[in-house]
């Protein structure tokens, strides 16, 4: 295979998380696919800059970033879309059991600051070390851990989740429940 | 699925405790939301624009070539 063609077919296993890092940052789902598609473009057109064999994860999720911060930076706002102003209005709790609701718990996370929901996408979902999503946020690997951490404190109050609650187990049914945001 | 509009949650720092350290379960709940949340997004299909867009690889690879 050659170079270009390995570089497209690792890109191209890289659109599912990439689209959710995307849906992290920007709550819209079509904003996060125009973040997408902007950072194709750009990777696409500085390929040759990318070396082959070091982390191409690392590099599509950087270029995603800056260019949702630069865009950020531009508007002056932090994402007042509808579904981030109904977000905020909403307050959510546990279930009896200490279990969360997928939905509920989407919400909630909707509610965190940029920063936080990043940090906690690349270490708590998508599989990055604390040293790759130091990487991909431009800051040192302690800064990244205390921040998954006040993010997990931030989340927790958000959920409204008590010290003494046990549980998370997350109903069968929110398995099949579709359209996340993540 | 209980939600409650334009109220504070129950455990929002008003309730006199510290901000405690998250809890091994607390954790847990969280990542496995996450990872459920970040899960249905990757199981979306990929829009075709963007392999398309892809597809410029191949056609600048012929244009060196």
């Amino acid at each position: 295979m050659s170079a270009p063609q390995a570089f497209k077919t690792e890109l191209i296993e890289l659109l599912p998380s990439l689209r959710a890092f995307a849906r992290s940052l920007a709550h819209n789902a079509a904003q996060a696919d125009d973040l997408v598609q902007d950072t194709l473009v750009k990777a696409l057109a500085n390929v040759d800059r990318f070396e082959p064999g070091t982390n191409l994860r690392a590099w599509l999720f950087t270029i995603l970033r800056n260019h949702y911060y630069s865009q950020l930076r531009k508007s002056k706002r932090e994402v007042e879309d509808a579904e981030g102003r109904h977000a905020a209005r909403i307050a959510v709790r546990p279930e009896q059991d200490g279990s969360v609701d997928l939905e509920d718990f989407k919400v909630a996370f909707a509610q965190l600051a940029p920063d936080h929901r990043e940090v906690l996408t690349l270490v708590g979902a998508s599989g990055c070390s604390y040293e790759e999503a130091a990487a991909i946020c431009g800051c040192a690997v302690g800064t990244i851990k205390s921040r998954v951490n006040r993010a997990r404190r931030k989340l927790s109050d958000i959920l409204g989740l008590d010290d003494e609650e046990s549980g998370g187990v997350v109903p069968e049914a929110n398995l099949l429940q579709e359209n996340a945001s993540v | 699925m209980d939600t409650i509009v334009g109220s504070k949650p129950p455990h929002s720092g008003g309730n006199g405790k510290p901000p405690g350290k998250s809890s091994a379960t607390h954790k847990s709940l969280i990542t496995r939301n996450l990872k459920l949340a970040f899960g249905q997004v990757t199981s979306e299909k990929v829009p075709d624009r963007w392999l398309e867009l892809l597809d410029q690889l191949d056609k600048n690879e012929d244009k060196k070539q």
